[in-house]
């Protein structure tokens, strides 16, 4: 009996969560492969080096994960990152690494509250806008570096970032404690009505959500978790060039959209965005660790992005069709009242025409039970 | 059981359209259709009447392709086929107006209207005067049709159908399905359609499905009228035989016995009463926003106050402006405190609109817990967690006192629109007290029973504490409900009415002919 209850209980949760699964179960499949065509591939060393590159890029998803939940967008998150580097390099060179930081941090939030302004008070389009601040922050952190790459003068940053306690490094340790923070902040209240103003604005209005103030929230977060991840980075590279982040605004978005999470909001989880980050990741390495072609890995990664958002698409719908035709054959069948029979007084001709149809429909009923 | 008609196009037609044992399950466990027959004929004009989640939109949705039947069979000018796809209905010739409209609110009438089926060829330009002409072509069919260069965002919701229904004509259907598509219209502009309808069915030899909550207005408009209840069909009768009133009521409501709604004497309290000594609780004054005002009024504790007028008379942005969900100037004072110009500020002090518009007010791809909580929501601290518990035991709650079908983990777009009503005035009305509650339109698209029950659930909330302004064009409400009314016309008060002034009649006539005169002013 209890086995069965288990059996029972596995098919529902499948059946209520089992449209979520294509995406991790594409994961998984790659892994396995890369598992058993590379040796090295499930190392723990190797592992714990797929965690570190992509640390950076999966606290910006972080953020971008909450944005694209409300129905918003942040492409200036690259602009983020390259000022961050390079104002954040600076100052740790002239006045010291927890000035630097904190300096970086501030610079982070700032730029999120310039384009929560500008997006949910003055009400410019979120992609617009934070286009046009993106290029204002890659721009001032051009004025800043200069022709040239700055380098740090002290090691401080990159010993701590790297230090790795057990084989973990700090940065992956940043990286799980900022998916921890976003996990939080999308079950409290605040983070369920992003959902609410990402699936229907207006009815969120009527329904009193602050809708202002709830858009308003994740554009800091993105901006503060861009400062973070610039941090690494520069950690990461001993230094800052303004080319960095440039593909941030999109390799997050594409983490986030990969992971299950909808484009045009409401829709989606940041479990969504981390195990879409996970597969881009891990098909990276897999990608290098396979040998092919550093040219053609992009136009692989772009291929894998494609199918698993493909996947998703067709086993949601599979998912559905399946539900929807086990509920057909009358999985329940005592919730099927017995058919009521027609009053009729439409006149004879129109009666014997319809009359077999309905004493046939009748039979049929009493069969199935 | 009764005579036949002889001037209807009766067995000699044959059937456009039959369906055979038509049944709908939505997974996991909602039946909405239960073997359901039916025949429409050209020329003929069949109403569809049933209680919200009877099936009578999940019938519609299946004849446009927009749902399939998990089986049985549907056979078009004699050949079994399916219709997979809105673009297939459309194909064969079958038009529909929506309950829920599906025009593009950015766009013009005459745009909406040629969308998809533009006069010229696809890739050439896009030509304005042509969409007019074809605009006006089919306009003339409808009474006091909006014109073809308005936008439509501004339009009520009663204008707004017109347009759909142009549309619908101007494809030319075979079959025009109608799914409470004049529910917004007074009842002038329903007989005048109705007649419409009625001589281009015989003349075009158009088969009609008109879906409706009116019972009148199916007698009037069908030639046969057919009820569906729990999903199954119940009755079928043609309306030249002796056809009545309570016997269709019956079939809709099951064994439920059911006063017919709108009789005058039960109000809810004398004026008197209400009138003499009541404190004020609502009191607002120089109201006005760019359409309105400037306005004043009052509404006292355990009163029931009516808005009544035609269609953008101003009593919805009355509401919302009450609501702070538009901007206006003046003030608005609730239980002796002036309230900020702020919905989230008005909202946790107990000012909440419920409107008819469903699009507006629900989450329909979220379960019917999460939209009993979504008004609860920023009632604590925004950072503590989501109290899912809590919601799924309100919601239980309200499913059981309305009777809504469906579970409380259903999403809210499987329900059908009158269960979703239920819904959303469910779950203001169980918010903190005190209360005014703003009803927009809120029976629009509601049958009878559920009509009524929501009617008893706000006389019986009606306290102390509690103050209720309904604004509907359905004078029949109105008597029903208030014991006092102020009349909207052309966006101010032009009347106010009290006790056993309101009725139905003076109602019509007053909003009329102030409407007429302010318009000429």
């Amino acid at each position: 009996m209890t086995g069965l209850r288990i059996l029972r209980e596995a098919g529902e949760f499948l059946e209520r969560h089992g449209q979520k699964l294509a995406v991790p179960g594409v994961l998984l499949l790659f892994v396995a492969y890369m598992g058993i065509s590379s040796p090295v591939f499930l190392q723990g060393s190797n592992l714990i080096n797929i965690a570190s590159t992509i640390s950076p890029i999966t606290i910006v998803a972080m953020g971008m994960a909450l944005l694209l939940i409300s129905g918003n967008f942040d492409l200036s998150v690259g602009g983020v990152g390259a000022l961050g580097v390079v104002a954040g390099s600076l100052i740790i060179n002239h006045a010291g690494t927890l000035a630097g930081v904190m300096a970086l941090l501030v610079t982070g939030l700032l730029c999120g509250v310039i384009n929560g302004f500008i997006v949910t008070i003055v009400g410019v389009n979120s992609l617009v806008a934070t286009l046009g601040t993106g290029y204002i922050w890659s721009g001032l952190a051009y004025v800043l570096a200069g022709s040239s790459p700055i380098t740090l003068s002290t090691n401080d940053l990159p010993n701590m970032i790297t230090y790795a306690p057990g084989g973990i490094q700090v940065s992956v340790i940043i990286a799980l404690a900022v998916i921890a923070i976003a996990f939080w902040y999308s079950r409290t209240i605040a983070g369920h009505s992003l959902y609410a103003v990402g699936a229907n604005r207006e009815a969120a209005r009527l329904a009193g959500v602050p809708v202002t103030l709830v858009s308003f929230i994740p554009f800091i977060l993105t901006g503060l978790f861009a400062a973070i991840a610039s941090i690494v980075t520069i950690a990461f590279i001993g230094g800052g060039v303004p080319e960095t982040g440039t593909d941030w605004p999109l390799q997050a978005i594409a983490a986030a959209v990969v992971g299950g999470i909808s484009i045009t909001g409401g829709e989606g989880s940041i479990f969504a965005a981390v195990v879409g980050m996970a597969l881009i990741g891990v098909v990276q390495n897999g990608l290098v660790l396979l040998g092919i072609n550093s040219n053609l890995q992009t136009v692989a990664l772009g291929i894998v992005i494609i199918l698993a958002v493909a996947a998703d698409v067709r086993f949601r719908q599979r998912f559905s069709d399946a539900a929807l035709k086990r509920a057909g054959e009358s999985r329940f069948p005592t919730l099927v009242a017995p058919r009521q029979q027609p009053t009729r007084i439409t006149p004879a001709g129109g009666a014997g025409a319809e009359a077999p149809a309905q004493g046939q429909a009748a039979h049929r009923v009493g069969d199935s039970n | 059981m009764s005579e036949s008609h002889p001037s209807l196009p009766r067995a000699g037609t044959p059937p456009l359209l039959s369906l055979v044992d038509v049944t709908k399950v939505y997974p996991p466990r909602l039946h909405a259709l239960r073997q359901v027959d039916l025949t429409l004929r050209g020329g003929e004009i069949v109403t569809l009447l049933g209680a919200n989640g009877a099936g009578k939109s999940t019938l519609a949705k299946i004849l446009t392709g927009a749902e399939t039947p998990t089986s049985g069979t549907l056979r078009w000018d004699g050949r079994d086929l399916q219709i997979p796809s809105p673009a297939a209905a459309k194909r064969l010739g079958i038009g529909i107006v929506f309950q829920e409209l599906n025009l593009l609110p950015n766009l013009t009438a005459a745009e909406n209207v040629v969308l998809g089926n533009s006069p010229g060829s696809m890739l050439g330009p896009f030509s304005a005067t042509a969409a007019e002409r074809v605009y006006k072509r089919y306009s003339a069919l409808v009474p006091d049709a909006p014109d073809p260069d308005t936008v439509l965002r501004p339009l009520s919701v009663g204008q707004r159908q017109k347009v759909a229904i142009i549309r619908a004509l101007a494809h030319q259907p075979r079959l025009l399905i109608i799914d409470e598509g004049t529910s917004s219209w007074n009842l002038t502009e329903r007989h005048e359609f109705q007649e419409v309808l009625k001589r281009l069915a015989h003349q075009c030899r158009l088969a009609v499905l008109y879906i409706t909550h009116f019972i009148d207005d199916a007698i009037n408009v069908g030639d046969r009228v057919v009820v569906l209840r729990d999903g199954a069909k119940v009755y079928e009768g043609e309306t030249g035989a002796r056809i009545s009133h309570a016997e269709i009521i019956r079939a809709i409501s099951g064994e439920l016995p059911v006063t017919q709604p709108a009789p005058s004497t039960s109000r809810p309290r004398e004026p008197s009463a209400s009138q003499g000594h009541a404190v004020p609780v609502l009191a607002v004054e120089d109201l006005a926003t760019r359409s309105i005002g400037p306005l004043r009024f009052t509404v006292s504790a355990g009163e029931c106050v009516g808005f009544y007028g035609y269609p953008d008379c101003g009593a919805t942005e009355t509401l919302e402006a009450i609501a702070g969900l538009i901007p206006h100037r003046g003030t608005v004072r609730w239980n002796n405190m002036r309230l900020k110009q702020n919905a989230t500020h008005r909202l946790r002090h107990g000012v909440v609109l419920c409107s008819g518009d469903r699009s507006r007010q629900a989450i329909s791809s979220w379960p019917l817990y999460l939209n009993v909580g979504l008004p609860r929501l920023f009632k604590r601290s925004m950072l503590l967690p989501v109290p899912r518990r809590e919601f799924v035991r309100t919601a239980e709650v309200l499913v059981r006192r309305f009777g809504v079908k469906g579970d409380v983990w259903t999403r809210l777009a499987a329900l059908s629109g009158g269960n979703q009503q239920k819904v959303i005035v469910g779950s203001a009305l169980g918010l903190d007290r005190p209360l005014l509650i703003l009803g927009d339109d809120l029976t629009r698209g509601i049958d009878a029973v559920a009509r009524s029950e929501i009617h008893r659930i706000m006389k019986t909330t009606l306290g102390e504490d509690v103050a209720v302004i309904v604004w509907s064009t359905d004078p029949g409400e109105i008597t029903e409900l208030c014991s006092r009314v102020y009349v909207f016309a052309q966006g101010y008060i032009v009347s106010e009415l009290a006790g056993t002034e309101i009725t139905s009649d003076s109602l019509e006539y007053l909003a009329r002919t102030r409407a007429g005169q302010s318009a000429a002013a």
